[in-house]
């Protein structure tokens, strides 16, 4: 599903140039619930958002599902992202002056969809996360954790093959938090491919891949016992 | 469908935000409101085409002479001149010609004066219009008693008539003449602005009007198809050329000049009407800037917001939209309100809108008016919406999706835009207080001018004389009795006697009444007839020997008309300090012999004093002026009795009472003597001097509301900047305090940023506000170089210490920051 070839981003500072991302290669297969771990500055969030194309600052070669990203446009990547991808934040980032329902109608709203259709698709999805009795209420109205379901909800309502969440617990409570990477489970078993970002080993150990991120490069992946042999004679 | 929703969104981020929202509603209102007042006052009375067919082919036909342009020029055009234009031009189809009368109306009620237009047969249908009622005038009517016919204005027939439907055939006098009512004129008629006045044929068969040397009509053409103003122009000046061969001697040497007649009617409100409709939109402009620099400080607040949408897949133009459509919706509710504020502004500025522009009691809020405040709706939102938008839609969502985005700082380039937007809403509202403060300097000048009269305790009154005929057809011998004798004297005299008077006099024109002027050249005993090209004018007047007292025109040199000046002895003349200013200011002009008739006793006037220069009209200096002893004249020796004398008089009674009690008695009086003369708008003089102050007055009160107005904007613009980078800037306060900065530091450091913005924006006012003064400078009177300077100074200090004061609140803050909460909240 995702093939990155020699990923690369930096950011320009006054000295030179400061390097967040250096030479990432990494294939993520559709199915997989991959967790992306590192001590903070690491670079976990840069690779999340260049995979979540938020940003297209990056350098290398990045193919989703066989095409080009790199390749692609800034239109054609925004098309992309807003076909196949979901986006659940720590700070849940939804809008305070929309209710439950308009929140989760939003990635709709952004894809011409007819009204009806979309109108039935967040009854579905309201349902679908036990949130029907809170549609008509606004985010300051919801607890932490009711709030990332929320968001959780807005994230999968138009079905994308491809969910990426950063720190999606890091705001909640161990209880909040448990529900959230239960319903994560949830998503990947019906077929969702997920990448988090988690400094939580508890949470780390509902996804079936662990990748790590140190100073800019990824220096293990369970999936790879190549790379983490190549990572330990460097450090050797 | 989609834009539903963004509606909806923009009105609950309003309701969210009710400062922000009334501040930026209240704002645009004003500006909106202001420039919809001024389109609405421009467009009726500027734009729109008057009522009459194809109105762009009438053109007004006058003549000046050669130093002067038609707006200065006094006298009217000959019959037998405006007959050659009608039989001999090409590029007219039609010339129609009229002149005012003000006969007493009789065979009604109650009798009562009303403006008489008698004019040609062919004046309806050059105008192209019907009566509503009845017919108007056929071509044989235009003389002897076929001319007793009369068509009324609607107005007229209201005030008259009662709207009497069955007017037609009904016989009214016109200065006891009988003449029979023929038409009604439609409501949507009005003719020099207005329908209150009667058309009656003129008889052109009296050989009094056939005089070429002189002329009383005013005359309007119709232009052929295809035929230009310049184009008739030409052709008129090539038949005055023929006839200046034809009749040496009697066909006056002067320019003929055809100007559009809409225009005409407007030449004298165009200048000040449009120059105040550019300040209008300075402080819409003002308006809009200010809501732009409040967008865009919101738009940096709303990054998270921005960033989220995007992140779900909002694109760069679904993001502009609905920014743009919140603008919108901002700009119709301050729409809204602005027509509110126009309704109001029309209401209360009738008077003055009726006093100053022909048709200005009709200037009213139509379909024009609602389109155009959509219009200026719309194209306010674009102007203030586009810019916060385009930053909403191109802002980087990785920034915006930070934690704390909405707190995090601003590039330098956004920093940059907002400098601008306060930088340039300094200057607007220093050139719209430097504006107001020329025209209220201006006013104050104009009331501190000496009126060279005394008003108070003094009560005047128009008296309204009964006529037999036209007075300018009544020149001549006549064996008519004198008004002097007949009224004049008799109601003086029984004036003086009442309680309280001191004295009591009589004048042809008083001061500060503009309406009423005759003008005629200066011919000096002795001194050979001036070449047209050098001939000097004088306002000629009369006035009886006590009117000087009455009125409180004090004597500079010579004497007054006293005793001796008695109807055998020489005509005596007083002259004011602009005569002699214009004759030769060196010399004194008493004893001078100056020509009052063609011939007879009379035929020289004494000047006998000079007086000091009582105001004509408060907006231009004293023009020179020639007033002939009333006492002394008759119908029978003097050519000008007739002219002065024969259907208008000021009465001017002194008191040591309140003037406004004497108006009873007056009115009885004269009215013992003769019921037929009217008696209007009898009133303290001093209501007079107040009345004529009035549009000037209110002309600088809005002026200076926008002016203020403008000044809360650009503060609000200043304080709203500041405020926010304190906002933004808080964690730094508090890095400095805590690392041991003085408060005052900070306060110095955020106040700095206030004066140089102020300074800058200042500086470019003050350029901008010495380039307009320059070109406006022709259009003001009483204000010169010297005067634009002290009011930019005192204007610049004014917007100093506002602004100053605008950037200290925000500085006060700053400097209160506590350490402790700045880092925590970091």
């Amino acid at each position: 599903m995702i093939d990155i070839r020699n990923l690369e981003r930096s950011y320009k500072t006054g000295a030179g140039q400061t390097w967040v991302l250096r030479r990432i290669d990494l294939k993520i297969d559709r199915g997989e619930f991959v967790t992306l771990m590192g001590p903070s500055g690491a670079g976990k969030s840069s690779l999340l958002n260049a995979i979540a194309l938020l940003d297209d600052q990056w350098l290398g070669e990045y193919y989703f599902d066989g095409d080009p990203v790199h390749a692609m446009g800034r239109k054609q990547r925004a098309e992309l992202a807003k076909r196949s991808m979901g986006m659940v934040f720590q700070s849940y980032h939804l809008l305070d002056e929309l209710t439950v329902a308009e929140n989760i109608d939003l990635p709709l709203s952004y894809k011409n969809m007819p009204r009806a259709e979309r109108q039935a698709l967040v009854a579905d999805t309201l349902d679908r996360f036990n949130i029907v009795g809170k549609k008509d209420l606004f985010p300051s109205q919801l607890s932490g954790g009711q709030q990332q379901l929320v968001g959780i909800a807005r994230a999968v309502i138009h079905n994308p093959t491809l969910l990426l969440a950063d720190e999606p617990t890091g705001n909640l409570h161990s209880e909040q938090a448990k529900e959230i990477m239960e319903l994560f489970k949830e998503l990947n078993r019906q077929g969702t491919t997920i990448l988090q970002v988690t400094h939580s080993e508890t949470n780390a150990a509902y996804g079936n891949r662990l990748l790590e991120v140190r100073d800019g490069w990824l220096v293990n992946d369970s999936s790879n016992p190549r790379l983490n042999a190549a990572q330990e004679s460097t450090t050797r | 469908m989609e834009l539903g929703n963004d509606l909806r969104y923009a009105w609950r981020q309003l309701r969210r935000s009710p400062g922000f929202a009334v501040t930026t509603v209240l704002t645009l209102a004003l500006g909106i409101g202001a420039t919809t007042t001024m389109f609405s006052v421009v467009d009726q009375v500027l734009l729109r085409p008057l009522p009459f067919d194809h109105p762009s082919q009438l053109v007004a036909i006058t003549e000046a002479s050669y130093e002067k342009d038609a707006a200065t020029s006094g006298g009217g055009i000959s019959l037998p001149d405006a007959e050659d234009w009608q039989t001999r031009s090409h590029t007219l189809q039609a010339v129609a010609y009229y002149t005012f009368n003000m006969p007493i109306v009789g065979g009604i009620d109650h009798s009562q004066s009303k403006p008489q237009l008698p004019s040609s047969a062919n004046f309806l249908s050059t105008l192209g219009v019907q009566p509503a009622l009845g017919r108007g005038f056929a071509a044989t009517e235009n003389s002897a008693a076929a001319s007793h016919v009369a068509v009324l204005g609607a107005e007229a027939w209201r005030t008259l008539l009662n709207s009497d439907p069955k007017v037609i055939g009904r016989t009214i006098t016109l200065n006891g003449t009988p003449h029979t009512i023929i038409g009604v004129m439609p409501e949507s008629f009005r003719f020099q602005g207005g329908s209150d006045f009667i058309l009656t044929p003129l008889d052109i068969s009296q050989k009094v009007i056939q005089d070429r040397s002189g002329g009383v009509l005013n005359v309007i053409g119709r232009l052929r198809p295809g035929s230009t103003a310049e184009d008739a122009t030409r052709e008129m000046a090539g038949i005055k050329q023929q006839n200046l061969r034809t009749y040496p001697g009697k066909e006056r040497d002067t320019r003929v000049l055809v100007e559009n007649y809409a225009r005409s009617l407007t030449r004298s409100v165009r200048p000040g009407l449009l120059t105040l409709n550019g300040l209008v939109l300075a402080v819409w402009l003002l308006a809009a800037i200010n809501v732009a620099g409040l967008l865009l400080t919101r738009t940096q607040g709303r990054r998270r917001e921005i960033a989220v949408r995007a992140a779900l897949g909002a694109g760069s133009s679904r993001l502009l939209r609905q920014f743009l459509v919140e603008s919108f919706l901002l700009s119709l509710v301050g729409g809204a309100l602005g027509l509110a504020i126009t309704s109001a502004a029309l209401r209360v500025s009738r008077t003055y809108l009726a006093n100053t522009f022909q048709n200005g009691d009709t200037i009213h809020i139509d379909a024009t008016v609602c389109v155009y405040v959509l219009v200026a709706s719309c194209v306010s939102a674009l102007l203030f919406g586009i810019l916060p938008a385009l930053q909403a839609a191109h802002l980087p969502i990785l920034t915006g999706l930070r934690e704390g985005a909405a707190g995090a700082g601003t590039s330098r380039r956004q920093s940059m835009t907002r400098d601008a937007i306060v930088t340039v809403e300094v200057a607007l509202s220093l050139l719209l207080l430097v504006a107001a403060g020329v025209m209220a300097r201006t006013l104050f000048e104009m009331q501190r001018r000496p009126l060279g009269f005394n008003p108070e305790k003094v009560v005047t009154a128009e008296l309204m004389l009964p006529q037999k005929n036209y007075w300018f057809v009544s020149a001549g011998p006549s064996n008519a009795k004198s008004i002097v004798t007949a009224l004049i004297e008799p109601m003086l005299m029984r004036i003086r006697q009442l309680p309280g008077v001191t004295a009591a006099g009589v004048t042809t024109v008083r001061p500060l009444r503009t309406n009423w002027t005759f003008l005629d050249e200066v011919r000096f005993a002795g001194h050979p007839k001036p070449d047209p090209h050098h001939a000097q004018n004088t306002n000629v007047r009369a006035a009886t020997s006590d009117y000087f007292r009455a009125m409180g025109v004090s004597l500079k040199e010579g004497r007054l008309f006293s005793a001796d000046d008695s109807v055998g002895a020489p005509l005596a003349a007083v002259v004011n300090e602009a005569f002699t200013r214009q004759i030769d200011g060196a010399r004194s002009p008493v004893g001078m012999q100056i020509e009052a008739s063609e011939a007879g006793a009379h035929k020289y006037a004494a000047i006998v004093g000079v007086v000091a220069d009582a105001r004509q009209d408060m907006n231009e200096s004293v023009k020179p002026e020639l007033l002939l002893n009333l006492g002394q004249m008759s119908p029978a020796v003097d050519d000008l009795y007739p002219i002065l004398v024969s259907f208008h008089l000021d009465l001017v009674v002194r008191a040591q009472v309140k003037p406004e009690a004497l108006i009873p008695a007056i009115t009885r009086i004269v009215h013992d003597l003769n019921p037929a003369v009217g008696v209007n708008h009898a009133e303290p003089m001093q209501t007079s001097v107040d009345d004529t102050m009035g549009s000037q007055t209110l002309a600088a009160r809005l002026l200076t509301l926008f002016a203020v107005a403008a000044l809360v904007i650009a503060a609000a613009g200043l304080y709203g900047l500041l405020a926010y980078q304190v906002t933004q800037q808080i964690r730094d306060f508090g890095v400095r305090i805590a690392l041991g900065a003085q408060r005052n530091d900070v306060l110095w450091l955020v106040l700095r940023r206030a004066i140089v913005l102020m300074s800058v924006g200042a500086s470019l006012g003050v350029a901008a506000s010495l380039g307009v003064s320059r070109i406006a400078r022709g259009m003001l009177s009483g204000v010169d170089v010297q005067n634009i300077l002290l009011v930019i100074e005192a204007v610049t200090a004014i917007l100093a210490v506002t602004c100053i004061t605008a950037g200290y609140l925000p500085a006060r803050r700053a400097a209160q920051t506590d350490p402790m909460q700045a880092l925590r909240h970091e």
